[in-house]
């Protein structure tokens, strides 16, 4: 479905009953990415997956960072009239839902935090600088294509790869520098501090883009959260979905419905 | 090695050409043998592969020769884009 939220056309998936599930993807991902655990969950939540502005199928007119998300985001469920959900936030999804959670807690069941971080700290000006530059000269495809060899794991399958590339090559290179300057630049600790709802902080044992010890550091961060090491690196719902989806599964089938 | 530095509209001013590309013009314009063989130095250096497998590799997969400084400019490239791989 496409919802009109704050100047932008959303296209978002919602399929099944029960308690809500909101799916936030990854930079350069949409939400595609989510079918395994859509299909997972279907039969007994709500699982509503939204395409960030600028990514997926949704439109890029205005500009990204974190605040302007996380409205998106509360727009998305009062256009559901979903009034309480479970979050799940995916690397770039994670400071989405912190500072969600922290603006809006009434609308917070739980909170899922997948290989994401409260502060970025691998030399995150140059790395925007570095993409600043890049995206003046390279195509979409090609810097995708690198990032994807960098991330993936020798064992990923190809149509994964391939898949990934396509995924990111749907952003607009606009939305993409946004979202690296957005969730790179900015410190999110102070938004951890006021989660009071269950957490599940998970991450893959080799990501090498939010390594395990900023996964750490969020669990350090919400008083009760619980994590999980899982054998994938940062994206792990292609380097084996399965895997990926155990810790996930069995977290928010231990909620209260 | 010469920083590349680039207009904002794309357009070359000064520094090394990134390997995979080359100038044309004030342009830079893709080479296609060369950036599929970044991919795959890319993916050779995340399984731990040292310079002298990847540039006989790129050799024999791609028929393009990537020399030393500029198998470096690109990973340097790699790592300040997307952190350590």
């Amino acid at each position: 479905m496409q919802l009109p939220i704050n100047g932008e056309t959303i296209h978002c998936i919602r399929e099944g009953e029960g308690p809500a599930i909101v799916f936030l993807h990854f930079l350069g991902g949409f939400s595609y990415q989510w079918r395994y655990q859509i299909a997972a969950l279907k039969d007994r939540y709500t699982c509503i997956a939204p395409d960030h502005r600028g990514f997926g199928f949704s439109t890029f007119n205005g500009r990204w960072d974190v605040p302007t998300a996380a409205k998106d985001l509360k727009a998305e469920l009062d256009a559901l009239g979903v009034k309480k959900a479970h979050i799940v936030g995916y690397s770039m999804g994670g400071p989405i839902a912190l500072v969600f959670n922290a603006q809006w807690p009434e609308r917070v069941r739980s909170l899922v935090l997948i290989d994401t971080f409260a502060k970025n700290h691998t030399h995150s000006q140059a790395r925007v600088e570095e993409s600043e530059k890049c995206f003046r000269y390279m195509s979409m495809r090609e810097y995708a294509r690198q990032y994807v060899a960098t991330r993936l794991l020798p064992s990923t399958p190809k149509g994964a790869v391939d898949e990934l590339v396509a995924s990111i090559c749907l952003a607009s290179k606009e939305a993409y520098l946004d979202v690296v300057r957005g969730i790179l630049l900015p410190d999110f600790t102070e938004y951890c501090s006021k989660v009071k709802v269950p957490t599940l902080v998970m991450c893959g044992r080799h990501d090498k883009t939010t390594p395990v010890e900023f996964t750490n550091d969020l669990t350090r961060l919400i008083k009760g959260a619980v994590e999980r090491v899982i054998a994938t690196g940062h994206l792990g719902v292609f380097d084996d979905p399965v895997e990926f989806n155990k810790p996930l599964i069995e977290f928010l089938d231990a909620q209260p419905r | 090695m010469n920083e590349l530095q680039v207009a904002e509209d794309g357009r070359y001013i000064s520094g090394d050409v990134p390997f995979g590309y080359t100038l044309w013009g004030d342009n830079l314009v893709e080479v296609p043998a060369e950036l599929d063989a970044c991919v795959t130095a890319i993916r050779l250096v995340k399984q731990g592969k040292d310079y002298a497998h990847i540039a006989a590799v790129v050799r024999e997969e791609h028929r393009v020769t990537m020399s030393k400084a500029q198998f470096d400019g690109l990973m340097l490239s790699v790592y300040r884009r997307y952190g350590p791989i």
